[in-house]
């Protein structure tokens, strides 16, 4: 069962069901045709016995009407009223007749085969009481017959009165014809009361036997139905629980998908479904996540922009007092600039005064340089006459050393004297030393001189610089005269430049003012950002707590 | 020479004006300073040594090769600076030459050779001859220079080393004196 297709096993209830009410109907339906059957044979038979019993009694009247018609008309034609051919009456009385044998004949026939076919024994005897009635009737009919044959005979040959004779027999056997035909008539009836009690009885049997048989089908209906349901319920509140949890959130588990049927691909779909909210959850988390992450961003970069928009409107206010105060500035230095243009005149006379200044200075340098290069010229000839003295002192020197030698001869002189050259060797040493002495002197007198010169060296070589530096100094004078010279021209370039700056100065004045403008409309604009940015933030903020309640949303379920 | 503040022309001045007045003073010396000269002249002249006493040695101090060496005063005849020297072909290292003195010729030594002094670089200054007479001739003997004369006591002498025959001693200050007798016999011999 579990493998099969739920519409296949609805179908197999449906089916069985359906079967069952089938049987049931069938059953109900066969046991009806049995009734009909039982009864349509007990009435068909019944009844036409009926039927052929009521025709003989009337064709018993017709016969007897006929008769007496017959009677009547050959009485009439006796009498010379008739007009109709009697034996057309007589005729029909044997056609009736006829009819009625037949009937007999059918009835007897038919008796005798219901009796062989009869269903019970008892309606059985009973047609066969009717067949002997039948037959009883039969040969009252017969000898009716002949005796009427006889009538007819006699009326032919216009025996009236023979006829009429034979009336009480005939009336005899038609007494007889008519209580065996009421014999059987009776038996008949009987046998239909009979028959009805049977088919009364069989109804009710039929009745009970497809009360059970319904009840037998319900049950075994209902019973397929629990089986089916269960096999179909189970599963789905199986199926429920599952759909329950993965609803509250558990995502872990898995149904059962073992069947084969359209539950178990139930299963396996619902085990897809599962697997595509885990993934769903799965991803959503991580979404969810990311868009934390990346809102708590976006929280935190709008209030860094609100702060930096709050830094930029206060930025726009200091920038707007800065340009105030640079504006008023610019009014000071237009002030200042008419002082300078003042000083700049000051500085110009100045100047002519100090390239007078320097000019003076230059010629005092060169008189300065004449004079130092008078001192080198004396200087130089101090020199020379240091050389004389010089010659002066080598002619000393060589005195004084000849005369050393000499006084050195007198002591050795003195000396080879013995005794008596003792007083010339003291003269002798004497002059030795003056002599030396002399030596000395000249000695010191040379590197005094050598002192001199080498003082001359410096004087000259402390003029030569002098005058270099005279010369540089003159070089200096000149740069500066050109310097002051520059410095004039500069200071008119700047008297001119401060004259621009002056003109400039009143045209940034017009600039600032635009220049506040735009600040002051730059404020506005940053307050404006500043109220935009805090509903940024605001929104920013909800979508953190959206963000948040999505990942609490999401946290639910369990992957 | 120290050069002069801005300021100090008038300091200059006063020196130059100084050293003038000392100079003319120099020349013009006043009574005082005259009187003053001759008197350390007159002190000096008192204070001469008259001679030498008898245990000193006059000798005469002179430089060869770089060494000092002294001969006795009373065995020179006389110092000759820088004297042209003939110079005698095929005479030897030893004889430096000969030279004119008083118009007369005498024979010079090379006291270096003579001695043995390795020779040093050219000597500054001339050349000096000393005029030795020994009996009754004189030579001279070259030497680099003469240093001074001075008096060495006899006990200050201290002998000379064993095998120098030239010197009778050595002073203090390691001054040899030469033995002439000593280095004329060698000479003689040779």
């Amino acid at each position: 069962m579990k493998n099969m297709r739920i519409g296949a096993r609805i179908l197999l209830g449906f089916c069985v069901v359906v079967a069952l009410a089938a049987l049931v109907g069938v059953y109900a339906l066969k046991k009806q045709a049995d009734l009909r059957d039982f009864s349509a044979k007990r009435d068909t038979r019944d009844f036409h016995a009926l039927d052929i019993l009521r025709q003989l009694n009337n064709n018993e009247e017709l016969m007897h009407a006929t008769r007496y018609r017959a009677l009547s008309e050959h009485l009439m034609r006796k009498l010379g009223m008739g007009s109709r051919d009697p034996s057309l009456v007589q005729r029909e009385w044997r056609q009736q007749r006829a009819t009625t044998a037949a009937a007999l004949a059918e009835l007897e026939k038919a008796t005798a085969s219901w009796e062989q076919t009869a269903d019970n024994a008892q309606r059985a005897s009973q047609w066969n009481r009717i067949n002997a009635a039948a037959k009883d009737a039969d040969q009252a009919l017969n000898a009716l017959t002949q005796d009427v044959n006889v009538q007819f005979a006699l009326l032919d040959r216009g025996d009236l009165a023979g006829a009429a004779a034979r009336l009480p027999v005939i009336e005899t056997l038609r007494q007889r014809f008519d209580d065996a035909i009421s014999q059987a008539a009776r038996l008949t009836e009987e046998q239909v009361r009979g028959g009805r009690e049977e088919i009364e009885n069989f109804a009710r049997q039929t009745r009970t036997s497809v009360l059970f048989g319904i009840l037998a089908a319900v049950l075994a209906g209902v019973l397929f139905a629990v089986v089916i349901h269960r096999s179909i319920a189970a599963p789905i509140a199986a199926f429920m629980g599952f759909v329950e949890r993965v609803g509250k959130g558990d995502l872990t588990i898995q149904a059962p998908a073992g069947r084969g049927d359209e539950l178990g691909d139930l299963a396996r779909a619902l085990n897809r479904m599962a697997g595509g909210l885990r993934e769903v959850a799965r991803q959503t988390r991580g979404v969810a996540e990311n868009l934390n992450a990346a809102t708590a961003e976006i929280l935190a970069s709008t209030q860094q922009q609100a702060a930096s928009t709050a830094q930029q409107a206060a930025a726009v206010q200091e920038a707007n007092a800065t340009m105030a105060e640079i504006s008023q500035s610019g009014a000071q230095i237009s002030e200042r600039a008419k002082q300078v243009a003042a000083a700049a005149e000051a500085t110009s006379s100045a100047s002519a005064s100090g390239i007078e200044a320097v000019r003076n200075t230059v010629a005092t340098m060169e008189s300065i340089r004449e004079q130092a290069e008078a001192v080198a010229e004396h200087v130089i000839t101090l020199s020379e006459k240091t050389q004389a003295i010089g010659d002066i002192i080598a002619t000393v020197n060589d005195i004084a050393e000849q005369s050393h030698l000499l006084a050195l001869n007198a002591a050795i002189e003195a000396a080879s004297a013995g005794e008596y050259g003792r007083r010339f060797a003291v003269v002798a040493s004497e002059m030795k030393n003056l002599a030396d002495q002399s030596k000395r002197a000249t000695v010191q007198v040379r590197s005094i001189l050598g002192d001199v010169q080498k003082a001359v060296n410096g004087s000259v070589m402390l003029t030569e610089e002098a005058v270099k530096r005279v010369e540089s100094g003159r070089h200096q004078a000149d740069a500066a005269e050109r310097t002051i010279r520059t410095l004039t021209d500069n200071i008119q370039t700047s008297v001119q430049a401060f004259q621009q700056i002056v003109a400039g100065s009143s045209q940034q004045q017009i600039g600032f003012e635009q220049v506040m403008q735009a600040f002051r409309s730059i404020g506005v604009a940053s307050e404006q950002a500043a109220a935009s940015t805090r509903q940024s933030e605001k929104a920013a903020a909800n979508l953190n707590a959206l963000s948040q309640q999505l990942r609490g949303a999401v946290e639910v379920y369990r992957v | 020479m120290k050069r002069p503040a801005s300021g100090d022309w008038q300091r200059l001045r006063a020196r130059l004006e100084a050293t003038r007045a000392a100079m003319e003073k120099l020349w013009a010396p006043g009574e005082a300073q005259v009187r003053e000269v001759l008197r350390a002249r007159a002190e000096r002249l008192a204070r001469l040594e008259t001679g030498a006493p008898a245990d000193r040695e006059e000798v005469l101090v002179f430089r060869v090769g770089g060494e000092r060496y002294c001969l006795e005063m009373r065995r020179l005849a006389a110092v000759v600076l820088a004297p042209h020297c003939a110079r005698v072909p095929g005479s030897g290292d030893r004889l430096a030459g000969v030279i004119q003195v008083r118009g007369e010729v005498r024979a010079v030594w090379d006291l270096r050779r003579v001695l043995g002094v390795p020779p040093v670089e050219a000597s500054p200054g001339p050349d000096c001859v000393l005029l030795i007479r020994q009996d009754d001739r004189e030579f001279g003997l070259r030497v680099d220079a003469v240093e001074e004369t001075r008096y060495v006591r006899r006990d200050e002498l201290r002998p000379a080393p064993d095998n120098s025959r030239h010197a009778t001693g050595v002073t203090p200050d390691l001054v040899a004196m030469l033995n002439l007798d000593m280095i004329l016999k060698d000479e003689e011999a040779e």
